[in-house]
């Protein structure tokens, strides 16, 4: 009973992350109709950030952390934006190219950071330190908790901002109709860089949380890429909310096949069972 | 003699004469470059061919490779027998995944097809692990024809005779009804339907010989280092496929040949400056494809 319990509440925390990457991919798919192969490298960058502001600068944290966001993904999901995704959709290349064109950007990213690190690791302290509270005969790491408070807490803040803002309205248009929005009055490039920055900082926020409990180096990004993605196609690519239902089913499977069976079957099993969806609900389990 | 049949002829000559005199480690550059250049030319079949977004290339790598090592290690067979076993069990793999995820396009096909590279690579690197030992890899023995050794010499050769074979297929596959009907789905799937092309059948079969040219190359690699292991297949390679293709230019043979033998000669090459790599192929993807989409021998041609 307690390994099943514990492993539910990993399963979940692992699986909040995952989704979190996945929401943030569907935040640029939904306004740009890309997908942007370089999100995990804006977690990468805020844990790189971090270990940065707070290990080499000495500043205090939540000025580290501000400064952190404000500098590296937001910098950094802008810079793709006008410089290799807006030339390349205004050049009506094939939407493969621009794939692979993100691609080349994190890397770009994952390169830069190789050579200020030399892919060694990065140490990230969690500020709540490896503290555990007993809730219902298990322990559980503080650091969980944070991971589902802030979770819920930026998905709150993101559906607010989508549903009963004029800027979420405007949002929701240019990825509808990008034409008809503009026609209206959105100012189309403003619209889609608000939305790199949202995708940037929701990414940045799931790296920061998932940094204590992995062993961070600069290639960190194109696993979480991975990963985020197939939460997204789980849960569904039209949907903004779909693939934090993908990214907790993940998390569950990985979890419980771990402390069950074998570990490294459930990464078999998802990767298996993501081929079976897309061929049978190529949109996701939560279409629109 | 007409001058292309003297060029050709010059290129086999220097193929033959230039490696008496090198010593065994630029051999061994020469053949991973080689490797390299039939990868490419796998991902630019499905890629600069059929316009699939094609991740399993690595797959294949991978599958092609264990099988060889594991048919050796386990029932004994000699290399020269496990090579067309290896491609059978690729081809009937590749042809049963095609038929599964080729009703995707564009990036879901990408997706799928790497959600299938990375589900090979946890089989070989965690879940069979008891079966293929996991990341000690499998050691195999010398390659033997007749009880001789074959030496490095004599490989490099088989290996520069298969890619030659691989490069004048995909060659001659270009330039024939075929490659005319796959460039024909690339740039636009429903005037193809229109003009009566099968579309699955065209598509099929360039995902077929992507997987057996990368399946090969994956047998040719795992002997040539006489060791399978599942650090020299990381999804570093795929990477490095992609950047060679660009910079060779898609749909191109003889542009991927020559980018992909070069591009991994020099990262074998220059492995001392490894932390460079990454940032290397990030730029070159980038500029390349932002200026120059048709790739390094077309951007003379357009001026």
């Amino acid at each position: 009973m307690e390994i099943f319990l514990s492993s539910l509440v990993g399963g979940l925390a692992f699986g909040c992350i995952y989704g979190l990457i996945g929401v943030s991919f569907n935040a640029i798919y939904n306004v740009c109709h890309l997908v942007n192969f370089a999100q995990g490298h804006f977690a990468m960058l805020a844990i790189l950030s971090w270990f940065y502001m707070t290990h080499v600068f000495k500043m205090p944290l939540p000025i580290a952390l501000v400064a952190s966001i404000i500098f590296v993904p937001v910098l950094f999901g802008i810079s793709i934006q006008y410089l290799v995704a807006e030339p390349l959709v205004r050049a009506k290349r094939p939407i493969v190219s621009l794939v692979i064109a993100t691609l080349g950007a994190g890397l770009c990213s994952e390169g830069i950071g190789g050579i200020l690190t030399g892919f060694r690791n990065l140490f990230i302290y969690s500020p709540l330190g490896y503290e555990t509270v007993k809730l219902g005969g298990i322990y559980v790491f503080w650091n969980y908790i944070l991971i589902f408070g802030c979770t819920a807490l930026l998905c709150f803040v993101y559906w607010l901002f989508l549903e009963k803002t004029k800027l979420g309205l405007q949002l929701r248009a240019a990825g509808i109709d990008d034409e008809m929005a503009a026609l209206e009055g959105v100012n189309l490039v403003k619209i889609r860089s608000l939305a790199w920055i949202i995708s940037a900082t929701i990414c940045a926020i799931a790296g920061w949380l998932v940094a204590p409990f992995i062993q961070a180096t600069v290639l960190v990004g194109l696993s979480l890429v991975i990963n985020g993605f197939v939460a997204a196609a789980i849960g569904g690519f039209a949907s903004s909310f779909g693939p934090l239902l993908g990214g907790i089913l993940m998390g569950l499977i990985v979890s419980f096949s771990y402390s069950y069976i074998q570990p490294g079957l459930g990464e078999l099993i998802m990767f298996m069972g993501l081929i079976g969806i897309l061929i049978f609900r190529p949109h996701g389990l939560v279409a629109r | 003699m007409q001058k292309p049949k003297m060029v050709i002829i010059l290129i086999i000559l220097l193929i033959i004469v230039i490696p008496i005199f090198l010593k065994s480690r630029y051999l061994f550059l020469g053949m991973y470059g080689l490797l390299g250049g039939i990868l490419t030319l796998a991902f630019d079949f499905s890629y600069g061919y059929c316009g699939l977004f094609n991740f399993s290339i690595y797959g294949f790598l991978i599958f092609g490779g264990y099988c060889t090592a594991l048919l050796i290690e386990k029932l004994g067979f000699p290399f020269f027998g496990t090579l067309p076993v290896s491609l059978v069990l690729t081809i009937v793999l590749a042809y049963i995944l095609g038929k599964i995820i080729l009703r995707l396009r564009h990036w879901l096909f990408g997706l799928a097809s790497l959600c299938f590279s990375m589900a090979i690579y946890t089989c070989v690197s965690s879940v069979f692990s008891d079966f293929t030992y996991g990341a000690d890899g499998i050691r195999l023995p010398d390659l033997l024809v007749f009880e001789h050794k074959v030496g490095e010499l004599s490989y490099f050769y088989f290996l520069s005779l298969l890619a030659g074979i691989c490069f004048y297929t995909s060659y001659r596959v270009r330039f024939s009804k075929i490659g005319r009907a796959m460039r024909a789905i690339r740039s636009n799937e429903t005037v193809s339907v229109s003009v009566g092309i099968n579309i699955p059948r065209y598509l099929n079969l360039g995902f077929l010989m992507s997987a057996v040219f990368s399946g090969l190359s994956g047998a040719l690699w795992v002997q040539a280092n006489n060791w399978a292991t599942p650090e020299y297949f990381t999804l570093g390679i795929n990477i490095k496929i992609f950047t060679a293709a660009i910079i060779g230019g898609v749909g191109n043979p003889m542009g991927a040949f020559i980018g992909g033998f070069l591009l991994f000669l020099l990262s074998q090459a220059l492995i001392a400056f490894e932390q460079y790599h990454v940032l290397f192929y990030g730029i070159i993807l980038v500029v390349f494809l932002r200026f120059f989409p048709l790739g390094i021998l077309n951007i003379f041609q357009r001026r």
